[in-house]
């Protein structure tokens, strides 16, 4: 039976979530359930027990802290389709459906950590930094190299994702995917861009086992940004750095191209934001 | 020929009078159906593709609290008939797909019953099997028929000398995907097994007919027909998938009679739907076309290879429009099939005429531009004086009025013939056309009541509104025929205590049960004119012997389409869509223009979209769910058009209607994929079209 009562936590603080997780270490922890709920109807997960983090409202809205936005873990998508930082907003918009973006959390999606979800391109974009909060207290880790493969990540046992921080810095940020359809599509390929101060960070989804950049690649951007080099350049430092999936939705020599095309269209973005381009 | 009624109530587009209790939820479909303390039953599923049952474990699942009984292919009970082996629930051992049910579970709560049935343990001794179509196999065969029994075969002159000596001509293999039904309704049934005396069974249940899923069951289960009533008030679409009974339904009756006296309830989940539930054959069609300069045919020719369940033979007849779609004196149409270890297949929207107006479609665009013709004058220089299968006149065709009035509104006059050379921003862009057709049907069985009822006109029927209106426009034509306001008739549908009717399939459904209402209605008035006494009543089937067999009667239409593709990724997306159809007299503007824009978009889905994609190491679709199984989205869909003519049709029926369900989705996709070519040059013969196939071509 899926919701027997003693498997079932319904706190309300993160102090309370943290005990009764600590109570059913073998618990899955809810948030909005969008990915949760489909896996066990689709009996691709089972589940011992479940922790929902629905009510615990320290975990859900938007508040600064210096100079850093921090976003509650459990903050709907939907709040956030207007959030200043460009990169976010868009990926927020084109998640999923309006009834799955009111359920589904940021704190959701990052640990989901699959290599297409919208936000993970858009975070490694804008450098985010995780807050981790256990009984033992709480650590904050960068964004980058959380994920360490598909659906995998260093979240710790009995260890919550508790907000997700963004340097507030003015920039100018985007972020773009591609898919068969028009809407409500798994991204075949997606990526993010940060431009600040004349330098270009760019961030690639499903262009390999994790959210992926590279140095090299924002050299190039960079370069392209303020005209020392040409499109065809970036797209061959892109082809370079990435390594995508080949499956049933694409070959990895379509992500491939496509990954190009979006770091160039993005960069583009940036040009004309910043009075460069047309 | 038929004396038309004459159209007051009809041609107006009332809402729907079911609209309402379907907003607010109060409408109740098959599985909601009330019922005291309802057990539910969970299915068992093979989890190889070929083989044989050797044991089943049920220990753990009985265990379970709140299971209340486990079935499996060696305890069920004996079936009287199973002929139809798709049907013949739970009697074998032998597995012959991958997903075929061998056992089920009943228990206190559905979720319960699930977990109970992943508890069954079932071990096989597993078996090679074959699952692949390939037009080069060795074992193709012919059917003797193809569905629903035309002929197989057919030929006419010679294609191959006409092919040799003729100005030009296309040669080429096209091909369209597997696609699974999708109902947004999944199968379902409320099942109640009354054992009293020699026991009575209730079905509700969704289907797209009441009378002719009883006169199933009562086959299968060996029950006379007045010991089974189907319920099916609404139904949440069915695109053929619930037009005949499939095993789900046989399923739900065994388990109501393992709890007697208490009400079982069984709903597919949507990934069952993907092996129980039927499907469309994919298709392999080579077809060739022959032509002079002026663009006039001298052959055409489509030789077909699909596939069938080695379960259940289903011959999609997708050769059939081909052979009365334009004039030409050296046809010919073939169809072989491959026999699979895979689940049955079945009706899906326009079988036949679906997959079969893609390539020939296709084809005669190629020969357009080969021959520097418009596309839309081609057609119209090969439209047939009469039906060029059988010689028989039209009873109306107005296929060339539809081709020109689309392309006036389309704007289509002055298109630039040249592919891949226009470009807006990032986009190629391009204009595409294709025909529709579909066959005007009107079934053998159906008989309507009328009776007078405290001053109005109670129409009973188990016609079926599967979603297509019929709780609105049946009345529109009982109040013309009895010649009453629209308001002062009630219409009581879906039920097997109803007079019987046919299936909603075919498009035949309003054909069939308004003739048999128009009848009753005259019928009526012949007995107790004007002014008839309260619960006066006249019941009345449709007359077959006046059946028109003198003409080909059949819907017409012609589709357009604008398509961008970005030049950089591929991504392709249709702003404009126009169809314009002469399907006989609407009915209601209203419910038509829903049915004709709903099907557009089921070809528009097909052309870029949907796409079953069969493992065959293991026999199985892989993406068997919505998340994965892509349909077009409304973001998809740009500015969606649906016209019609004023079209009056003397030889069809009393209503002068051609049925509209199904026309709307044949030549869509074709009309999509000529866009595509017209905005890239890159022409792409296999369904769906997608960003990797056009990327590596584009200009
Ligand atoms: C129809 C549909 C369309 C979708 N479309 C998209 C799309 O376009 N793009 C996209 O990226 N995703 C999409 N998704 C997936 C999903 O909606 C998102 O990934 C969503 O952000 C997940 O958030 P959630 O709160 O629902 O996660 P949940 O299902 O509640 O949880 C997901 C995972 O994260 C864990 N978890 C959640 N919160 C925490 C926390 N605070 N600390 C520790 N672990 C936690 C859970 O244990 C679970 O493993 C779609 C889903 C559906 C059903």
């Amino acid at each position: 039976m899926l919701l027997a009562a003693p498997r079932f936590a319904l706190p309300e603080t993160v102090g309370e979530a943290l005990s009764a997780l600590a109570e059913r270490p073998d618990a899955v922890v809810v948030a909005g359930g969008t990915e949760v709920m489909p896996d066990l109807l689709w009996r691709v997960r089972t589940a011992a027990g479940f922790v929902s983090l629905r009510r615990v409202g320290a975990l859900r809205g938007t508040s600064r802290d210096g100079d850093e936005l921090v976003v509650g873990a459990g903050t709907p998508v939907a709040a956030l389709v207007d959030a200043e930082a460009g990169a976010l907003a868009a990926a927020a918009r084109s998640l999923g459906t309006p009834l799955v973006r009111t359920e589904a959390t940021i704190g959701g999606n990052v640990v989901s950590a699959l290599p297409y979800r919208n936000m993970l391109p858009a975070l490694l974009a804008l450098d985010a930094r995780l807050e981790l909060t256990s009984d033992t207290g709480r650590r904050t880790v960068a964004f980058d190299g959380f994920t360490t493969a598909p659906g995998v990540t260093r979240l710790g046992e009995g260890e919550l994702l508790t907000a997700v921080r963004l340097p507030t810095r003015p920039c100018f940020s985007d972020y773009v995917k591609i898919g068969r359809r028009n809407a409500q599509y798994v991204a075949t390929v997606s990526a993010a861009v940060v431009s600040r101060n004349g330098a270009v960070r760019l961030a690639f989804g499903n262009a390999g086992p994790v959210p992926l950049r590279s140095d090299a690649v924002d050299v190039v951007a960079t370069a392209l940004l303020d005209g020392r080099a040409g499109p065809d350049d970036l797209r061959a430092a892109v082809a370079d750095a990435v390594d995508p999936p080949e499956d049933t939705v694409a070959s990895a020599a379509y992500r491939r191209h496509a990954l190009g095309v979006l770091a160039t269209r993005l960069v583009v973005r940036a040009q004309v934001d910043a009075g460069l381009g047309s | 020929m038929t004396e038309l009624l004459e159209p007051r109530a009809m041609g107006q587009g009332l809402v729907r009078r079911d609209g309402v209790a379907k907003v607010r939820g109060t409408a109740t479909y098959a599985f909601e159906t009330p019922a005291e303390r309802p057990a539910h039953c969970a299915l068992v599923q093979a989890t190889v593709a070929r083989g044989r049952v050797t044991a089943i474990d049920t220990a753990a699942a009985e265990a379970l609290d709140g299971v209340l009984a486990v079935v499996t292919v060696f305890t069920a009970e004996r079936l009287a008939s199973v002929e139809d082996a798709e049907l013949a629930a739970l009697q074998t051992a032998e597995v012959a797909f991958r997903g075929q049910v061998v056992g089920l579970v009943l228990a206190e709560t559905s979720e319960t019953a699930r977990e109970a049935a992943d508890l069954v343990e079932v071990t096989y001794d597993e078996q090679p099997h074959d699952s692949e179509l390939r037009a080069d196999r060795d074992d193709l065969y012919t059917p003797e028929k193809v569905n629903p029994g035309f002929e197989t075969d057919t030929a006419e002159g010679d294609v191959a000398a006409a092919m040799a000596t003729a100005h030009a001509t296309v040669d080429h293999t096209y091909s369209t995907a597997t696609y699974h039904n999708n109902p947004l309704e999944p199968h379902a049934t409320t099942a109640l097994w009354d054992p009293a005396g020699d026991g009575f069974l209730t079905l509700w249940d969704s289907t797209q007919g009441v009378h002719p899923s009883r006169a199933t069951v009562c086959q299968v289960l060996g029950l006379p027909q007045d010991h089974v009533q189907v319920v099916a008030p609404h139904v949440g679409g069915g695109f053929g998938s619930k037009g005949t009974p499939h095993v789900n339904v046989v399923l739900a009756a065994m388990a109501a009679r393992v709890l007697p006296g208490r009400a079982v309830k069984l709903a597919l989940t949507r990934q069952q739907m993907f092996s129980l539930a039927g499907y469309r054959t994919p298709t392999i069609q080579h077809v060739q076309v022959a032509a002079d300069a002026e663009g006039r045919l001298s052959a055409i020719a489509i030789d077909v290879v699909e596939q069938t369940s080695k379960v259940k033979e289903f011959a999609e007849q997708t050769g059939v429009p081909t052979r009365m779609m334009y004039a030409s004196p050296n046809r010919r149409t073939t169809h072989r099939l491959a026999a699979l270890d895979l689940p049955v297949n079945s009706w899906m929207r326009a079988p036949g005429e679906c997959p079969g107006m893609f390539g020939p479609e296709v084809a005669l665009d190629e020969l357009a531009h080969d021959l520097g013709i418009d596309p839309v004058e081609l057609r119209i220089r090969n439209e047939p004086e009469v039906d060029p299968e059988t010689g028989k006149p039209w009873s109306s065709r107005h296929l060339v009025e539809c081709l020109r009035e689309g392309a006036e509104r389309f704007g289509w006059t002055g298109r630039d013939p040249r592919p891949g050379v226009r470009r807006e921003g990032g986009w190629l862009v391009g204009t595409g056309v294709a025909s529709s057709v579909y066959p005007t049907m009107r079934m053998a069985d159906s008989t309507a009541l009328i009776r007078f009822e405290a001053g109005r006109y109670a129409v009973e029927i188990g016609a079926a509104d599967i979603g297509t209106g019929t709780w609105t426009t049946l009345p529109q034509i009982a109040a013309d025929a009895l010649d009453v306001p629209v308001d002062d008739v009630e219409v009581r549908i879906g039920d097997t205590r109803y007079p019987i009717a046919s299936v909603a399939g075919g498009s035949s459904g309003l054909n069939t049960w308004g003739s048999a209402v128009v009848e009753a209605a005259r019928a009526f008035r012949g007995e107790y004119g004007t002014d008839p006494a309260d619960g006066d009543e006249m019941e009345t089937g449709v007359d077959q012997a006046a059946q028109d067999e003198d003409h080909a009667a059949y819907a017409f239409g012609a589709q357009f389409v604008e398509a961008r593709v970005d030049a950089d990724t591929g991504e392709i997306r249709v702003p404009r869509h126009l169809g314009v159809f002469a399907a006989g007299r609407i009915v209601n503007p209203r419910t038509a223009r829903s049915q004709f824009v709903g099907a557009m978009t089921m070809g528009l889905s097909m052309a870029l979209h949907e796409n079953s994609l069969l493992d065959p190491r293991s026999g199985h679709v892989v993406n068997h769910d919505l998340a994965e199984y892509h349909i077009s989205v409304n973001a998809d869909v740009g500015d969606l058009q649906a016209h019609w003519l004023d079209e009056h049709d003397p030889w069809v029926n009393a209503m002068g209607t051609k049925g509209i369900g199904e026309i709307g989705i044949t030549g869509a996709a074709a009309a999509v994929a000529n866009a595509v070519w017209h905005a890239t040059g890159v022409r792409v013969r296999d369904l769906p079209i997608t960003l990797d196939a056009l990327l590596p071509s584009l200009p």
